[in-house]
């Protein structure tokens, strides 16, 4: 007896230790959850090329601020010497270069970003409001480039308006999403693209952005630059909304809603000109962009050795999402198992479709999964009828699952269907075994125990994903790594858990009185 | 809920039972982990191993004919197996029935397999496949040759094909329940619950059967013909307990096991194998849980 109460009360010092000082040290830091997310550093120079020049000459651009999701260290500045400047409008912070040499002039403004990943959640409850602040009001202006006022776009806005605000939004985006992408980056007003249907990312930000005005919805649109490795003269222009203090973002082009990915530098808001310079002189100009790693927050330091891996670019996040986050997907199955009783094909393999996954079209490939396993399963049954030896037949499995994908992939690319997931990142081993697996329940147990089991592993893959999707929890994860403590003494406890699973409730319900 | 949970967790103070269904959870941590040696698993996984055990102790079982274990010995063994007319053929660790197949000489003399003649070419190859470890994930196997079972005519009064079998859950030696596993149509001469069978409930004391369960209902007569099901007396149903005790004591390193034994017309309760890890169903089979007998 003493025994067993030692093993209880050591699980759960080893659940609640951790626990508590995670939020002792949360608290004490004072700390934003979205400081666990992972940030991503690049360093950007502003290139600029003047030639033909008068006696002096100046170029202006909008320079980055520092904000809660970015952070700007200028680095030193290369080629020839200018006078550089900074000063600030409404719009944000511009930057001013001027030079009084006679020749060509070439020179490049260096910069260090580091973003994070920014999301907002919009209750499905928050209703469009009624009393905006004054200093807000501007945003909700009719200009000649977002026609707010004009009937075409007020109507339309009309019959997407809801009293929700979330599902107003929604309306709006999808409505301005779902028109064609354009090829020219040439300025698009709002009522042209309404018209056209079909713009780049400045046309479809200004029609977004003209559809919540209309609808009282006080927004903006925001430029700047998505950060890739690389060379790029392309800008990027995207749109904010205005809500109870926050200014919300949402890339229509990219089709992110009230998310900013970490690579977005942001520069300015309004419908502004990004760089101006001296008439008549001429002029060129080029981002250069390096990435250089991802980092988290100064606080999560202490944990060294994961992260300069990742820092030096040994491990990529992918894998560092594997190593991290399998545990705890696995502990997820573990209670869908043992105290739900879902049956699932393997212990590993829902958290493994769970994992490829991320970053994909959940649905598609769900039914891609679906499909090849059908396929293998119909050929394990024909196989089996010929009855080859085990290890052949697995090796037959794997080469069909290949081909099968080779061929989804190709019919996926000739139909050109853009939703349709690289089946490549289907796991091959994992699908064989599975197919394997499942056409031996097949056989013994009858169709409808395989489909009951097929159902459940992808019902508890999809109940997984969400962990494995998450970037805080990588960070949470990293910043304390004692939480691998707490999931240790989860799992001790479930380990001696014999309570009824809850589907053996229901199967011996006849057995269990009422109200037990 | 939340009494559920600490129950489970074996909190004293929320032990006491509401009920007394057993779940897998608790089968596995307080019995088949507890009290069965794992050292003794191959014991009954092996059903060459088990039956030489059976042998040992001279419990009755199937005649076991011969034992094939390499390749090359199948056309010696099988010469040696001609003067039978009948002969089931099990792959030793095969499990749910897989790769069993029985073979009958027909008027002709000739082997025939499900009613139809089968040549020794292939008869050879399939006893090399089960050698091989087509039934048992890869692991090479032997194969074990023994007398075929003729069922009861108590059987064939209920349900005229397949063979049914008992299954006896022992704890500590002690029978603690028992069902009747008997085909149905839809499960096409397989007994086994999930597969489509019946589950007989046995009333231990009297020996005579008790509701049956298809998964679903419960029925006091055969659904697919009617026959009376409920009350009927088991015949040799004590030698059948004896048995099931004796066959418990033969393996003292497993403390909580399942018996299969069959009824075969001429010869009575034969063991036919046993098992570690007994299914929950009988739970619904007898319309009681478990572990109001388990815990006495």
């Amino acid at each position: 007896m003493l025994k067993r109460n030692a093993y209880g009360i050591c699980a759960l010092v080893l659940i609640l230790i951790p626990a508590i000082m995670l939020i002792i040290k949360h608290q004490s830091r004072k700390q934003d959850w979205t400081n666990y997310l992972p940030r991503e550093v690049y360093t950007v120079g502003y290139e600029f090329d003047l030639f033909r020049l008068p006696d002096e000459a100046f170029v202006e651009a909008y320079y980055p601020k520092t904000t809660h999701r970015q952070t700007i260290r200028p680095l030193s500045s290369r080629g020839d010497t200018v006078l550089f400047s900074t000063y600030s409008l409404p719009s944000g912070l511009r930057g001013r270069w001027e030079t009084h040499q006679r020749h060509d002039a070439v020179f490049q403004q260096r910069f260090e970003f580091e973003g994070k990943k920014l999301q907002y959640k919009i209750p499905a409850s928050a209703r469009l409001e009624v009393q905006i602040p004054d200093s807000v009001l501007p945003y909700l202006a009719s200009t000649n480039a977002i026609q707010a006022d004009h009937p075409d776009i007020a109507g339309q806005a009309w019959k997407f308006k809801a009293p929700q605000l979330k599902r107003t939004l929604r309306s709006n985006f999808r409505y301005v999403v779902r028109m064609e992408n354009s090829g020219s980056s040439a300025l698009t007003d709002a009522l042209t693209t309404y018209r056209r249907k079909r713009a780049s990312c400045n046309g479809k930000s200004r029609l977004f952005v003209a559809l919540c005005r209309a609808q009282g919805i006080p927004a903006r649109v925001v430029g700047g630059i998505i950060l890739n490795e690389g060379e790029k003269r392309t800008s990027h222009l995207w749109t904010e909304i205005y809500y109870k203090g926050y200014w919300i973002p949402f890339d229509i082009m990219n089709e992110h809603f009230a998310t900013l990915p970490a690579n977005y530098l942001r520069l300015y808001h309004g419908d502004e000109y990004l760089i101006a310079h001296t008439p008549k002189v001429g002029f060129d100009y080029q981002f250069i962009i390096q990435k250089k790693h991802q980092s988290l927050d100064s606080q999560g330091k202490h944990v060294p050795v994961l992260w300069s891996l990742l820092g030096h670019r040994l491990v990529s996040i992918d894998l560092l999402r594997t190593i991290l986050l399998l545990p705890l997907g696995c502990l997820l199955i573990a209670l869908f198992k043992n105290v739900i009783g879902l049956k699932t094909l393997g212990i590993f393999l829902p958290a493994l479709i769970a994992l490829s996954l991320v970053g994909v079209n959940v649905y598609w490939t769900i039914a891609a999964f679906t499909a090849v396993l059908a396929v293998i399963s119909a050929l394990h049954y024909n196989l089996n009828q010929l009855g080859l030896l085990h290890t052949p037949k697995l090796v037959i499995m794997l080469l069909s699952v290949i081909i099968t994908l080779v061929l989804l992939g190709t019919l996926g690319f000739v139909m050109q269907w853009e939703k349709w997931p690289s089946v490549f990142m289907l796991p091959l081993v994992i699908m064989a075994l599975a197919a394997e697996r499942f056409a031996k329940v097949l056989t013994e147990d009858g169709f409808e125990s395989a489909a009951k089991i097929l159902g459940s592993t992808l019902l508890v893959a999809l109940l997984c994903y969400p962990v494995f999707q998450s970037d805080i929890l990588i960070g949470l994860l990293l910043t304390y790594p004692e939480l691998y403590l707490s999931m240790m003494g989860i799992l001790l406890l479930l380990g001696r858990w014999i309570g009824l699973r809850i589907m053996e409730r229901y199967r011996f319900a006849p057995l269990i009185p009422k109200n037990a | 809920m939340i009494k559920q949970i600490l129950r489970g967790l074996q909190i004293p103070r929320y032990r006491h039972d509401q009920h007394s269904v057993l779940g897998i959870n608790e089968r596995n941590q307080k019995y088949v982990y507890a009290l069965n040696d794992r050292k003794a698993f191959p014991l009954a996984d092996d059903k060459i191993i088990c039956k030489t055990v059976l042998d040992q102790h001279g419990i009755a079982c199937a005649k076991t004919y011969a034992t094939i274990e390499r390749i090359g010995d199948i056309p010696k063994v099988w010469s040696q197996l001609q003067e039978y007319q009948k002969l089931a053929v099990k792959p030793a660790k095969g499990s749910g029935g897989g790769g069993i197949m029985i073979l009958r000489k027909n008027a002709a003399g000739q082997w025939t397999q499900g009613g139809k003649p089968i040549t020794t070419d292939h008869l050879f190859t399939q006893l090399a496949r089960l050698l091989m470890g087509m039934y048992s994930f890869g692991t090479s196997d032997r194969v074990l040759i023994e007398q075929c079972i003729e069922p009861h005519p108590f059987f064939h009064e209920i349900y005229p094909a397949g063979v049914p079998d008992f299954r006896v859950i022992l704890l500590k030696q002690a029978p603690v329940m028992a069902m009747l596993r008997l085909p149905t149509d839809r499960s096409d001469g397989k007994a086994n619950l999930h597969q489509g069978g019946l589950g007989i409930g046995v009333n231990m004391e009297k020996g005579t059967l008790g509701m049956a369960f298809d998964g679903k209902d419960f029925h006091s007569v055969h659904p697919d013909n009617q026959h009376t099901i409920l009350g009927k007396k088991i015949p040799y149903w004590n030698t059948l307990l004896d048995l099931s005790v004796a066959t418990a004591k033969a393996f003292p390193a497993l403390g909580y096991l399942g018996v299969d034994i069959v009824l075969d017309q001429h010869l009575g309760p034969l063991i036919m194998e046993i098992n570690v890890r007994p299914g929950l169903g009988i739970q619904m089979a007898n319309q009681q849980g478990l572990q109001s007998f388990l815990c006495k």
